[in-house]
């Protein structure tokens, strides 16, 4: 059974949180359609890729755009925004991550589109939000990291603050997005009614770091790079293993955690042991106790760690890269990776739905459409454009 | 009237710490009723993990618990006997929604897996959040919040290379999960409302933030590198990093060279970026610590704000890397009204984040403060499931409350 079954979800949106919201949508049912265009193309068709002129070769691309169409409408063009709006009075749902005033420059904000289309949800993805004096800066994953407060406590102890580069807070908002998308179809599903979604991914952000928050509100604390320590728990850290940049995760936070970590390195002296006798005092002796630690991960591969201590009931993660998680027992049976062969590469493996739910699951259906895959089914099959008209705004690059 | 759009649901959690409160709370936000049901005693340990006002521990005043269990109603139960079971499972019986992180093992000793719970209420949503899931090799294994980011494939390309990795502080693993499964949660109501079924909604906290990480799945099992870490840079690309300055750091991200090209004209044209070296992304990257260097002085002479102030108007993408002080007073945030007070009995009135979204139908509110512990007892147990006062006496001498 597909939760979404019989829903169309468009999208005007590139690089990530808008994308990985309608991908998201439609791993569920959603019929979610893709508006793009040769004259702007989404940078992450090329990102990563082998072929900078090939814009369906991008491998970022391809796991976060799955089960998604594709319609070229290439907006600066009138009539590619009449027939944008076309398209949108069959929708349930508009998903966009533009910057703010883009939409209501082609005259498709929600004040318009609510009177062609009064049930219509929208929902927009920014970095800042919608209103306020940043609402048009420029907002990337990394710059939301710095702007979050979460790059500043980002480091080795003492040290400077080295901060999150990749894209994280895009992922934050597209959370958020989704909440508040399934939350309206909801609504909408009892009353009729439709609404508009403003999702900042700075507040999403920020509402996710609720202790730092209330440290400085209740005692004027901002928080600085720890590493990886822990206030009140020791062991807890990272430890090495057997071949280079390999490492363990360990954490003993319970007094049996700790007595099963010293039986099960074989190292029942360590109990013994004054300065490890409980937490306080492992706290205090923490490098001492990192050091013997290390010493004995470091004989062993990080799979081979988390089994001897899992195994006694100590909480011991690897750290994983791609390859590594690719490979892992546990990922292999959960089908963490799914073969996904694309036109352009038809040896592809994408990152599949992580949720499991028991009576609705996520289906990778399709491979991420080729740009402008779909443009007929979109046009001519849904918007009732005819051959010739569809012909007529191919040559004269409006669809495009 | 401001009604709110779940206030026709009934939730139930058992959780503690982060993940699957914040789940709960985000349910609680949009007017659910969410009934969080602790240990008698010591309740959720998040109530001794503070931060607490001035540094004085108190189960009442804890800051993240205040802050993740506002909007909700807080009972005691001891699942330990069997009464507190037979309660529990009442409450269930009456609820729409069912939030847990205990492991599976726990929630099976008690009679509270799925297959159980769905007897129990066919059209429960059950939403469990724990470190692998409730089903695989793993699914026993324990982790604590530095875990999730290293096992889901976000720290390893966090820190220096010539050390270990970070794991993403301020739990961000943890909360991360907890959002993630809200968002799943979510599908499994609207399936719910249209379709009239329950479902478990089985979240592992790795696997989620894995997402964002594992992308080029295809590129790093071709075996292409991938993910590196370099410590306060980006690879491959500059600058796209972050730098001391004046007052603090600021964070570049420029990609492309036309960016670069405005940062040097921002900075006064210095000759030393003349150099043909210096000309294309990868050629800086490799001379990145020189650059680091040779951007040390203009950088060191201005402040966050003035840099920011030049690259909004050279275009420059870039940001202060802001403090929690900075955050929380930053004025286009609070321009949004972002931040809420929330009066609490016993821990007084402080600022909390307020909403991840706003919605046009109705404004996000905060009906009542996180819940003292066993607040709600006589309300939940004698007002909803009809016992009486005498019940509750007895409940609490035999230890079920």
């Amino acid at each position: 059974m597909r939760a979404l079954e019989g829903l169309r979800v468009v999208l005007f949106g590139t690089i990530w949180a808008g994308p990985a919201t309608a991908a998201t949508l439609a791993d569920f049912g959603a019929e979610a359609i893709r508006v793009e265009s040769r004259a702007y193309p989404d940078p992450f068709r090329y990102l990563m890729s082998q072929d900078r002129t090939n814009p369906d070769k991008g491998p970022f691309f391809q796991t976060l755009n799955r089960n998604t169409l594709s319609v070229t409408l290439d907006l600066s063009r009138q009539e590619a925004r009449d027939l944008a709006k076309r398209l949108i009075k069959i929708c349930d749902v508009v998903v966009e991550n533009q910057s703010p005033k883009v939409m209501k420059q082609w005259g498709l904000d929600y004040p318009v589109l609510k009177e062609m289309k009064p049930d219509l949800i929208m929902a927009s993805v920014s970095g800042y939000g919608q209103t306020g004096p940043l609402a048009q800066d420029i907002a990337l994953g990394p710059t939301l990291s710095s702007f979050s407060g979460l790059d500043s406590m980002v480091g080795y102890p003492g040290g400077p603050p080295l901060g999150i580069h990749r894209a994280y807070f895009d992922m934050v908002g597209a959370m958020a997005a989704l909440f508040a998308v399934l939350l309206a179809l909801r609504q909408r599903a009892k009353t009729g009614q439709g609404q508009y979604i403003d999702v900042s991914m700075a507040e999403t952000g920020v509402t996710l770091l609720g202790r730092e928050v209330m440290d400085y509100v209740m005692n004027g604390r901002s928080a600085v790079p720890r590493g990886n320590r822990h206030p009140s728990m020791a062991p807890h850290g990272w430890y090495p293993c057997k071949e280079k940049d390999t490492w363990i995760t360990i954490g003993c936070g319970k007094e049996e955690e700790w007595r099963a970590l010293c039986e099960a390195t074989g190292n029942p002296q360590w109990l013994e042991d004054p300065r490890f006798l409980d937490s306080y005092s492992r706290l205090k002796h923490e490098e001492e106790l990192n050091r013997l630690i290390g010493r004995w991960t470091a004989g062993y591969r990080p799979l081979e760690v988390m089994e001897i201590l899992q195994r006694a009931g100590v909480p011991a993660v690897p750290c994983n890269d791609i390859p590594a998680l690719f490979a892992d027992p546990h990922s292999l049976d959960q089908g963490y990776f799914v073969s996904l062969p694309h036109p352009e590469d038809p040896d592809a493996f994408v990152y599949n739905n992580p949720w499991k739910l028991s009576e609705t699951p996520a289906e990778i259906r399709r491979h991420a459409p080729l740009l402008g895959e779909q443009s007929r089914y979109v046009l001519c099959e849904l918007c009732g454009v005819s051959e010739e008209e569809f012909n007529r705004l191919v040559e004269e690059k409006v669809i495009y | 009237m401001n009604r709110q759009p779940l206030s026709d649901l009934k939730v139930v959690e058992l959780a503690r710490g982060i993940s699957g409160p914040y789940c709960a709370k985000m349910l609680a936000d949009m007017g659910a009723e969410v009934i969080k049901a602790e240990e008698p005693g010591s309740g959720d340990e998040l109530r001794n993990q503070g931060p607490f006002p001035e540094d004085i521990p108190h189960p009442e005043r804890s800051g993240e618990f205040l802050y993740l269990n506002a909007n909700k109603l807080g009972i005691t139960l001891n699942l330990r006997t069997s009464t507190g079971r037979e309660i529990f499972k009442e409450l269930l019986s009456r609820a729409d929604a069912f939030v847990s992180s205990h492991s599976v093992k726990m929630l099976t000793a008690l009679g509270l897996d799925y297959p159980s719970v769905k007897q129990i209420n066919p059209k429960m949503v059950m939403t469990t959040i724990t470190p692998f899931g409730h089903s695989g090799p793993y699914r026993d294994y324990k982790a604590y919040d530095l875990s999730i980011t290293a096992g889901g494939a976000m720290s390893y390309s966090t820190g220096r290379p010539d050390r270990e990795p970070i794991s993403t502080p301020g739990s961000q693993g943890s909360y991360y999960a907890g959002i993630s499964a809200a968002a799943a949660t979510m599908v499994a109501l609207y399936a719910r409302e249209v379709k009239g079924i329950g479902q478990h909604v089985d979240i592992s906290q790795i696997a989620a933030i894995g997402l964002p990480f594992a992308l080029a799945a295809s590129v790093a099992i071709r075996g292409e590198a991938y993910a590196q870490r370099f410590g306060h840079r980006l690879g491959g690309v500059y600058p796209y990093t972050i730098l001391p300055c004046k007052d603090g750091y600021y964070r570049f991200c420029t990609i492309e060279d036309s960016m670069w090209r405005r940062v040097v004209e921002m900075m006064g044209n210095p000759e030393w970026a003349e150099d043909p070296r210096f000309e294309s992304s990868p050629s800086r990257f490799d001379h990145a610590d020189e650059l680091d260097a040779l951007m040390a002085p203009w950088l060191m002479a201005h402040t966050k704000e003035e840099i920011h102030g030049l690259c909004r108007r050279y275009k420059v993408p870039g940001t202060p890397v802001q403090t929690m002080e900075e955050v929380v007073k930053d004025a286009h945030m609070n321009a949004r009204e972002f931040f809420v007070e929330i009066d609490h009995p016993e821990a007084g009135t402080w600022k909390y984040p307020g909403p991840p979204g706003n919605y046009s139908s109705f404004r996000w509110q905060v009906k009542r403060p996180a819940p003292r512990l066993g607040e709600h007892n006589e309300e939940v147990f004698c007002r909803r499931l009809g016992r009486s006062r005498q019940d509750l006496a007895d409940y609490r001498r035999c230890g079920v409350i």
